[in-house]
């Protein structure tokens, strides 16, 4: 245990259980607000320009949803707005490095997506 | 008005997401090259409810016109392209455009700025009516929202000493 663990459990053990779970839920914000270094707004941002660049200009992202683990994501919906609304599929954003997480073949997935979705009688 | 404006004809969609084509036909029919919206749909690969990338709109230089597809353009591009007399295709998010009360991906064609004033003149193949001014606030926003990506159509140079 360093010096700076040891301190700093010398402090945690003085304070009361309550302080401690204070101190702990702190740290825990520290840690995940540490984690998304890109926003909701940034994420959808993203996702709209690569879907009409790479994929259809009648596609754009949808709400942004966390998805917190060892790689935390914004999972971003891809929104069909013509014709049938719905969801074609979900583009991943690396929260930390704003990468997207796509490949050569995920336009043509998104593609057959919107194709079912439209073709599916039971969408709307 | 303190730009350049251009007279660039209106055209509506004639299909449901036939944004784009429509606006391909405008900026066509600027420089006098008559297309229908079906045709300029079979070109550029149009893919019904999801569109076409935007860069297949580069392959309307089949018919003899400059097209320069940008993925990210600002202000200034889309002033400097007017006063050149090059029509501006724009894709904008229609949730931040305030004569719109659909959140959905779109295309407009730029038709005049007037800095002084704050507005920037929009062709919507989604209204009758055109130009339409759209604060130059809520066309940023509108425009960043996908990226801020454009596609300038002028004429040839090969088209114009030919004529």
């Amino acid at each position: 245990m360093s010096v700076d663990q040891r301190q700093l459990s010398a402090v945690l053990e003085k304070l009361t259980p309550g302080e401690s779970q204070m101190v702990l839920q702190f740290a825990d914000f520290l840690a995940q607000r540490r984690a998304r270094i890109v926003d909701a707004h940034k994420a959808r941002r993203k996702v709209s320009a690569w879907l009409v660049q790479e994929v259809g200009n009648l596609l754009m992202g949808g709400e942004p949803r966390y998805v917190a683990g060892e790689r935390p994501v914004w999972r971003v919906p891809v929104v069909v707005s013509y014709g049938r609304r719905g969801e074609a599929a979900c583009v991943d954003v690396d929260a930390q490095s704003g990468t997207l997480l796509v490949n050569e073949q995920t336009p043509q997935e998104i593609i057959s997506n919107v194709r079912a979705l439209v073709g599916s009688p039971t969408s709307n | 008005m303190s730009e350049r404006w251009l007279a660039v004809p209106h055209r509506t969609e004639e299909f449901v997401g036939g944004c784009l084509p429509a606006c391909c036909q405008m900026a066509l029919a600027f420089l006098g090259i008559i297309r229908t919206q079906r045709q300029i749909a079979a070109l550029i690969g149009h893919i019904e409810a999801a569109g076409t990338p935007a860069p297949n709109v580069a392959r309307l230089s089949d018919w003899s016109v400059d097209v320069h597809y940008s993925p990210w353009a600002d202000l200034n591009d889309l002033q400097q392209g007017l006063e050149r007399g090059i029509a501006v295709i724009a894709f904008v998010r229609t949730g931040e455009l305030p004569y719109w009360e659909e959140d959905v991906p779109h295309a407009v064609v730029v038709v005049g700025m007037d800095t002084t004033a704050g507005i920037v003149y929009v062709n919507d193949p989604a209204f009758e009516r055109a130009p339409i001014a759209v604060p130059v606030g809520d066309f940023t926003l509108a425009w960043d929202a996908l990226g801020n990506q454009c596609a300038m159509i002028g004429r040839s140079i090969v088209r114009e000493n030919t004529e």
